[in-house]
This record gives C-alpha cells, structure tokens and sequence, in this order.
C-alpha cells in the first residue's frame, strides 16, 4: 500500500505499525517524533498503531537544542 | 514580589504607544506585560534574544537562569554577547546590558543548571520560557510546571528543525504535556551535521517564541492551543501540528488520573 512519508509517496507492506517502519529504516525510536496525519501520536502507542493506505507520515528528529 | 502597577505613567505611554494602538494588546495589555514576570530557562541562542525582546516590550520582571559562560562559537547568534564578553556568566553579562537599556526591568539572576531544586524559582512566575538544550533541563521543566501549574513556552533548534509550543494547564489536560511529545528517554541525534546552526534560524525561533509569550502574557488566547510548531528550515515548511496526550505519560498521565 502506499504511505506519504515526509512528503514522498512510498510502498510499504499491508498492516505495517509505525515501531515497523521505523525499525526498517533504522531510525531510534527514542529520537523522534512521529506525526500521522497532522496529529503527534505519543511513542507508547507506535507499535499498536497500524499505519492506513495514504496516510501522511512526518518523522522529525528530537531536537532539544536552545 | 514587586508592586503591581494599575496605571500607565505618560512616559510608559508614549514610550510602548506602538504596542498599546494594538486592538490585541491596549493599555490593560500593556499594564499585564509591566506585571508580568517571566522566568527563562537558558540564555544562549534562543534565550538573549527573547529576553531582549520581553525586556523592549515591558516586561516588568526577568529571572535568567544559566550555568553557561560566554564562548567564541556563540557570539554569530548570542548577539547580545561580544568578545570582551568571553569566558564570563551569561546570565551575568545578559542582566547588566538588559539593565543598561531598559533600565525599569527588574533582573534577577541565577547562575547554574534547572534542575528540580530550584522549582520555587518558577513559583510567582507568570510564564517559564524553556530555551534550554538539553532533554533533562527540558523534562525538569515540565515536570516542575506541570505540578506548580505555570504556563511553559518550550522551544528547541537543532541544525534546520525547531518547534515551539506552549503548555498551559487547560491545554495540557486535552493535548498532553511536553514529555507526551518527547518521553523520559528521548536522545538527541549526535552528528556533526545535527549540531550546526544559522544564527538567522535561532533568531527566528526566539522571536516566535517571544511573539507568542506577549501575547500570552498579554492575555490574549493561545493561537497554539493543542499545538505544537514544527519548522523544516531545509525546506522552509512551517507546520502547526496537533498534539495528543500519551495516556500513559509519566508526568501528566499519572497525576491527572490521582485527580478524577
Ligand atoms: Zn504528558
């Protein structure tokens, strides 16, 4: 199925949770934050949420620097 | 605690009479930003500018807190700092020229680290700026503002990605708190090209986030309620994204359930 990930269209498996994608991307899990559809959804519930066809995905890192 | 003043003098009249022409701010705007006192957590890059820009609009009172001395590498973005500056407390250098220009600014200084023993020093504060740059100070902060109830305008810039949002009791209670967004545990990424950046950028950041904290303190609503800014410099994008409480967060999960 298709996701928009960071604003490029990409084919990704059926049923793939965002703990998933981001491990097939090797990106820590602790150092970002994931935005579906316009709304950050909180790390403890990435590896029950089951990203849907054309859902927009935006990975950012956590930056903390002032 | 200082006096709190309940009229303009003419002088504080003409002299803020830009802001006051503002239907947003007026002359009870204005008085609130003479009342107001704010503490900033942090006085590099994010932190001199916004306390340059809260000072220049009235702010009435200005606690900094920093462990930081001035160095080198700051001076292309911490542009109230100079080479003569060098090696001194930034909180030390930023009070006495903030002093020297605005001088009815009450200044109060603390130099070292945010950590939770110094909580009471958020206690009459009426908005915390975090200008930190690292996860503890910004957890500690959140933790601390979060059980004191004071209003916490958090902004972060690393390389070309900075967001912004501002945690205030009613907004928290529906979208969550900072650790929500960011949880205990949260590591910033290392590398050379995560640690660069353009003094425009953090300028930029500090003066949303100054923009938003007048207003606040202003008593105007909050334009980022449930919000979080999230700005793409590579791209230019500038997004304002929902924020969603994380039903398990260690800071405001387990305390608003002690509440219901
Ligand atoms: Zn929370």
């Amino acid at each position: 199925m298709k996701l928009i990930i960071n604003a490029v269209a990409e084919e990704v498996l059926l049923n793939i949770s965002i703990t998933t994608l981001l491990e097939q991307r090797d990106i820590a899990a602790n150092s970002v934050a994931v935005v579906v559809n316009g709304v950050i959804t909180p790390r403890s519930s990435w590896s029950t949420t089951i990203c849907q066809a054309n859902d927009e995905i935006e990975i950012f890192s956590a930056v903390a620097g002032g | 605690m200082r006096t709190k003043q309940n009229a303009l003098s003419d002088r504080q009249f003409i002299r803020y009479s830009k802001q006051i022409m503002l239907p947003a701010y007026g002359e009870r705007g204005q008085l609130n930003l003479l009342n107001s006192h704010v503490v900033i957590v942090g006085l590099g890059g994010l932190g001199q500018q916004a306390a340059q820009l809260l000072a220049a609009a009235g702010v009435g009172q200005l606690t900094l807190i920093d462990p930081d001395k001035v160095a080198l590498d700051n001076l292309p973005r911490q542009t109230l700092y100079r080479d003569s500056h060098i090696a001194q407390a930034k909180v030390l250098v930023a009070a006495r020229k903030l002093r020297q220009r605005y001088n009815e600014v009450a200044i109060n200084t603390i130099v070292g680290a945010f950590d939770e023993s110094k909580a009471h020093c958020l206690r009459d504060a009426d908005l915390v700026l975090d200008c930190s740059d690292n996860f503890a100070c910004r957890h500690a902060l959140s933790r601390v503002t979060f059980a004191q109830t004071t209003a916490l305008l958090s902004a972060a810039i690393s390389a070309e990605q900075a967001w912004l949002a501002l945690f205030v009791a009613e907004d928290v209670a529906e979208a969550g708190c900072l650790h929500c967004v960011f949880p205990t545990g949260t590591k910033t990424a290392q590398s050379c090209a995560s640690q660069g950046v353009m003094g425009s950028a953090v300028a930029t950041v500090a003066s949303l986030q100054a923009e938003l904290a007048l207003r606040h303190l202003s008593g105007q609503p909050n334009h980022l309620f449930g919000q979080l800014l999230h700005i793409d410099f590579t791209h230019w994008r500038f997004n304002k994204l929902r924020r969603s409480r994380d039903p398990v967060c260690n800071n405001c999960a387990t305390a608003l359930r002690k509440c219901s």
